[in-house]
């Protein structure tokens, strides 16, 4: 093909997509001054983020004593098999070092499996 | 009031700054929404949890970018996550029909579902929020990466053959449409 076609093919192309985009921005515009949905009054808002917060402050409270009971059932288990059965500390331990190196080997692939299909 | 003094009562805890930064921003948040979800329930559904999380994060928000930039960026997340979790074909069909029930309120209000509408509803819903984010509202391709989370590379494809597809669909006006595009 020579030099010429080629350039000329390019502008046709850079043409056509700028033409597409100028299609699609006006009808967009035109879609955006359409009141498919309403806005909310201010009262809405208000109620909206005073739930919100106080839903959020519970969340917050029930995770953290979830959390705590948790660590305190791990902390006892780990104290007393540390102290009773020093060998089921030490497959305790292996295990979680084990499952470590699963967990993560198995997310580094999930990731590399999402890149490549996303590219 | 202006903004930055709203963020920062928000970040106090302040009720009424957090409604006022809402009330404000909600127009545009659910009108970016609509135009990428295609449907009115679920762009509404979207918006308030996008209130939702930006309330539980508002500590993050830096400032450096206008409140709505946030916005829009905590809410194309959830969308791309909500997203990710239903199997493909099952987002794909959920897309049509989305489509459809645009197109239904459209004609309900007497407003005419143009090619180019119906065109862009057809795409993937990636490919739709990338056109509509750089060639709509003028972010840049690293901006749009970060918000989609993906590298800016796979945006500017996404736009290019979004695009393209759309073409396609325009030149073919008049003729028998084809299946969407993912």
């Amino acid at each position: 093909m020579e030099k010429n076609q080629k350039k000329e093919l390019i502008r046709k192309h850079g043409e056509d997509v700028t033409g597409t985009v100028e299609t699609i921005k006006k009808e967009l515009e035109r879609f955006d001054t359409i009141d498919l949905v309403k806005t909310p009054d201010d009262n809405w808002f208000e109620q909206f983020v005073a739930i919100e917060m106080k839903r959020q402050k519970k969340q917050f409270r029930r995770d953290l004593t979830l959390f705590l009971i948790l660590a305190a059932v791990i902390l006892s288990t780990i104290i007393f098999t540390l102290m009773a059965r020093p060998f089921f500390f030490l497959v305790l331990q292996a295990a979680a070092v084990a499952f470590t190196f699963f967990y993560t080997g198995m997310r580094l692939r999930k990731r590399e499996e999402l890149h490549e299909k996303q590219s | 009031m202006e903004e930055k003094e709203l963020v920062k009562k928000a970040k106090q805890g302040d009720h009424s700054a957090f409604s006022m930064l809402f009330r404000g921003n909600y127009p545009l948040l659910l009108k970016y929404l609509l135009k990428v979800t295609m449907n009115p329930d679920a762009a509404e559904e979207l918006a308030q949890e996008t209130m939702a999380k930006s309330l539980e994060k508002i500590h993050l928000f830096n400032g450096k970018s206008k409140f709505s930039t946030w916005l829009i960026s905590i809410s194309t997340n959830l969308f791309i996550d909500q997203h990710r979790k239903r199997k493909r074909e099952i987002a794909w069909r959920e897309q049509e029909t989305d489509g459809r029930k645009l197109k239904w309120h459209m004609d309900s209000r007497r407003e005419e579902w143009s090619d180019a509408l119906s065109a862009l509803s057809r795409l993937s819903s990636e490919m739709r929020a990338a056109i509509i984010l750089k060639h709509y509202y003028g972010y840049s391709y690293d901006e749009i990466g970060e918000m989609l989370r993906v590298s800016p590379g796979t945006v500017k494809s996404r736009v290019h053959n979004g695009l393209t597809a759309v073409r396609k669909e325009l030149d073919h006006d008049g003729k028998e449409p084809k299946k969407g595009v993912n």
